[in-house]
């Protein structure tokens, strides 16, 4: 074949932009940290990668789910301990009055603590996050207990009007993950307002009690009424603390699929800077061969050997 | 034997002015080694006529006696099969390397990373499902309400973004098809200008190699535009048509393309008439990325952004908003998510009254009057998105934040956030609208994948095709490129017989000098 001057300068232009693309490539790739720049150079990694960033975000709307429910149950265990210890003192002071020999007095001190204790419990029924009650089912922009009763909304329905006191038995649930679902609140409802065996609610129960006293008779008839109560509270923190067990299991389980899933991102769509460097130098001995070739074989031609 | 006297010099003075002919086509050859398009020419020296010496009586003697050199002609080194090979090629060539070009655009379009000029919308609609998360744990927080419909905003941001993205594309690749036809009806005008000039020419012996040089590199250029074959009429002139056939240049008559603009205003190629249909080259490219590659991926983007609005507005109408709560309403308060951003527009300004009937709940929005088609049900209502680019927040929410409807029938009180957790898990459910049964998420991810793909492939083609014509065109630079050191030599080689032929005059000069000046001086 016939060979120009002009074919030499087009072959060196046409290899010489090649070496320079594959050198942008690379030095993109180092710029970026990331393999690829728009999806047609691997579609299936684009995809994957576009599907994992998708996955990433949904596992941390799951993650901020959990770290919510977290905060409830923290809060309303946390009451349920308060709720605990406060029901011990009051078994003391009730035994304390089941005996026939207190006097008057004695009696009407008891009963006035015991009020004081009902208050307790009903702060407890209120306890609030945020400004949201957590006992209060989905009506939390308003207190439960109020005036001495654990207050219910009208038919369960909705509460008319903003702020308004009273609670329903509504679950708000937590998902976790497609399909999982852990409950966010304790039903206040069925902690303070199931009847016992004299059918009375929790806080009408302590009102008997303190009612009783006043009148100067013990309570030890009412020890029943109170194991029932106690019983009761226990119960629900144990339903409680295995939702909290579950959440931990969760959280654990999300915080490692979060881990591979952004690992396998990384391992997807991140450059590996080792090896791109390496290959980076290489590509720019063969550009500076090029170049020195080019330098060569365009130099020359007859004319500069006429004389 | 007889011959004049002259006859040496008037075979030197024939060398000479041929050695003479072909240093200067050689010069013609230097000065354009590096003009684009042209061909390298020899001047083809021949024996001139011999003088026929008729021996009849002496047969040891030639019949004929050399009578020098001629230039029988300046021949263009072409090989017209290669030009053939090299336009197809080229043709392809720049037919892939538009829709690569276009391809490329539509892959930034497509970019989830904010800081590369994506339009980011798996990301925004992410952020929507998570607000709803968020939402369905504390319904009635205002400030997640506002967080509810920033993100919604940013979805339609998002997918107004990629609407008027693929618009500005289809727009520029409209602008560039009218280029494209203004460029070939030029083209195909200066080559039947230069077929006139080369047939009046060519019959009378005359030389028009660097006219049809030029006529050469014009074929090329137009074959970057649109594929052609061509065909040497016989006279000089050639006759260029389309790939499908349509005659574009005949001898000295162009055809022009014409621009017709159809129902939807875009730019047609019409010639006589008729559509010319498979054009290829770079015309070709736009046509086909404008009217197949950016109208699919238009249809897939607007059938995935209105399944997503139809879902959510569904979901959402079947949901109670906070004051519906609040004012003791127990039935689905029926208000749409997301409505169309022109109807809003036009609505909110020529009936306030229907707005405040809407916002008070006196009037549904499914009412009778707002249905496209009174007749026909299926067409939807009038309020509803049409395209991508149309849908908007329905600003009664924008106004009022209490209307995101977040409850489930009957609703349990503020907190019940059972239909923003039912949106929220749309991040892993089908669209019901969507005919493939995918998630949004799955969905756009084949979106993706498929532009990236087709991408790929149209990359790999182009490479490929690019190469051809390299390779094409270094056969062709082989045949009629200018190689200087070759000239050089040429220009040594006549200069010496240049040179030769001088001194032949000398010699025959002084022969004649001697025979005039030194000889009959006898008896002087």
């Amino acid at each position: 074949m016939r060979v120009t001057q002009g074919m030499m300068a087009q072959q060196f232009l046409a290899n010489y932009e090649r070496s320079l693309a594959r050198l942008d490539r690379y030095q993109a790739q180092l710029a970026t940290g990331k393999k690829i720049t728009k999806p047609s150079e691997d579609p299936v990694t684009a995809v994957m990668t576009v599907r994992n960033q998708a996955e990433l975000r949904g596992i941390e709307q799951f993650q901020r789910n959990a770290s919510t429910l977290l905060s409830w149950t923290q809060t309303t265990d946390a009451a349920l301990f308060e709720a605990e210890d406060l029901m011990k003192t009051l078994r003391e002071k009730m035994v304390q009055a089941s005996s026939d020999t207190l006097g008057d007095t004695a009696m009407k001190a008891l009963a006035a603590e015991i009020r004081q204790i009902k208050e307790q419990f009903g702060a407890i029924a209120n306890t609030s996050m945020g400004g949201r009650y957590v006992f209060a089912g989905t009506n939390t922009q308003g207190p439960p207990y109020v005036n001495g009763v654990f207050k219910e909304t009208p038919d369960n329905g909705p509460a008319v009007g903003s702020g308004v006191e009273g609670a329903n038995d509504a679950v708000i649930s937590v998902a976790l993950k497609p399909g999982i679902d852990l409950p966010l609140n304790i039903v206040g409802k069925t902690l303070f307002n199931t009847p016992d065996k004299d059918g009375r609610t929790f806080f009408a129960f302590l009102d008997a009690v303190s009612d009783q006293l006043d009148n100067g008779q013990p309570v030890g008839n009412l020890l029943g009424a109170l194991d029932e109560h106690e019983d009761r509270f226990l119960t629900t923190h144990t339903t409680l603390g295995s939702v909290e067990h579950r959440l931990e299991l969760m959280m654990s389980r999300l915080s490692s699929e979060s881990a591979i899933t952004e690992e396998l991102l990384s391992r997807q769509s991140d450059v590996d800077i080792a090896e791109t460097i390496t290959r980076l130098s290489m590509q720019e001995n063969v550009h500076r061969a090029a170049l020195a070739t080019g330098a060569r074989i365009l130099m020359p031609t007859l004319i500069d050997f006429l004389r | 034997m007889m011959r004049s006297t002259f006859t040496g010099l008037e075979i030197a003075r024939r060398a000479l002015t041929a050695q003479q002919t072909a240093i200067t086509t050689t010069e013609h050859n230097v000065a354009n080694a590096n003009t684009e398009g042209y061909t390298r020419q020899r001047a083809e020296l021949v024996a001139a006529r011999p003088l026929p010496y008729p021996g009849l009586t002496q047969g040891a003697l030639p019949g004929q006696i050399g009578m020098g050199v001629d230039v029988a002609q300046i021949r263009r080194l072409r090989d017209a099969f290669l030009d053939r090979q090299y336009r197809e090629e080229s043709a392809q060539s720049s037919y892939y390397d538009g829709l690569s070009k276009v391809y490329d655009r539509l892959q930034a379009v497509l970019k989830e990373d904010s800081d590369l000029n994506g339009a980011g919308v798996l990301r925004a609609v992410d952020a929507f499902w998570g607000a709803l998360d968020d939402l369905s744990l504390a319904a009635e927080r205002g400030e997640v309400r506002e967080q509810v419909i920033g993100a919604a905003e940013s979805v339609t941001d998002a997918f107004r973004h990629v609407f008027e993205s693929l618009t500005r594309i289809s727009t520029d690749l409209d602008f560039e098809i009218r280029q494209h036809i203004a460029e070939v009806n030029s083209l195909t005008t200066r080559i039947a200008d230069l077929n006139a000039q080369i047939t009046q020419l060519k019959p009378h012996g005359l030389t028009t190699n660097d006219w049809e040089d030029t006529r050469d590199k014009l074929l090329d250029d137009l074959s970057k535009l649109l594929a052609i074959s061509v065909v040497d009429l016989g006279n000089g002139g050639i006759r260029v048509t389309t790939a499908s056939g349509v005659v574009l240049v005949d001898g000295t008559k162009q055809t022009p393309l014409e621009i017709q603009t159809d129902d939807q205003g875009r730019s047609l190629p019409i010639v006589n008439g008729a559509d010319p249909k498979n054009l290829g080259g770079a015309l070709g490219a736009s046509l086909e990325a404008r009217d197949k590659i950016l109208a699919d991926l238009y249809n897939r983007y607007n059938d995935l952004s209105l399944a997503f609005v139809q879902a959510v507005n569904d979901t959402h109408m079947d949901g109670v908003h906070l004051k519906d709560i609040l004012q003791g309403r127990t039935e689905a308060s029926g208000i749409p998510f997301f409505v169309s951003h022109s109807w809003a527009e036009t609505f909110l300004k020529s009936d306030p009254n229907l707005w405040k009937d809407l916002v008070d709940g006196k009037r549904s929005w499914t009412d009778q009057q707002f249905l496209v088609d009174p007749n026909d049900p299926q067409k939807g209502f009038i309020w509803q998105p049409k395209d991508m680019g149309d849908v908007a927040v329905n600003p009664l929410i924008i106004k009022d934040r209490e209307l995101v409807a977040a409850a489930s029938v009957p609703p349990t009180g503020v907190a019940d956030g059972r239909v923003a957790k039912k949106l929220a898990a749309f991040r892993y459910g089908a669209l019901p609208d969507l005919s493939t049964h995918e998630s949004f998420t799955e969905a756009y991810a084949g979106v993706i994948g498929r532009i990236g793909i087709d991408a790929q492939r149209v990359d790999h083609l182009r490479e490929m095709k690019s190469t051809l014509v390299q390779q094409v065109d270094r056969q062709r630079e082989a045949v009629h490129g200018v190689s200087l050191d070759e000239e050089m030599t040429l220009l040594l080689q006549y200069q010496h017989a240049y040179s030769a032929a001088a001194r032949a005059v000398t010699a025959i000069d002084q022969m004649l000098d001697k025979l005039i000046n030194g000889t009959g001086l006898v008896g002087r």
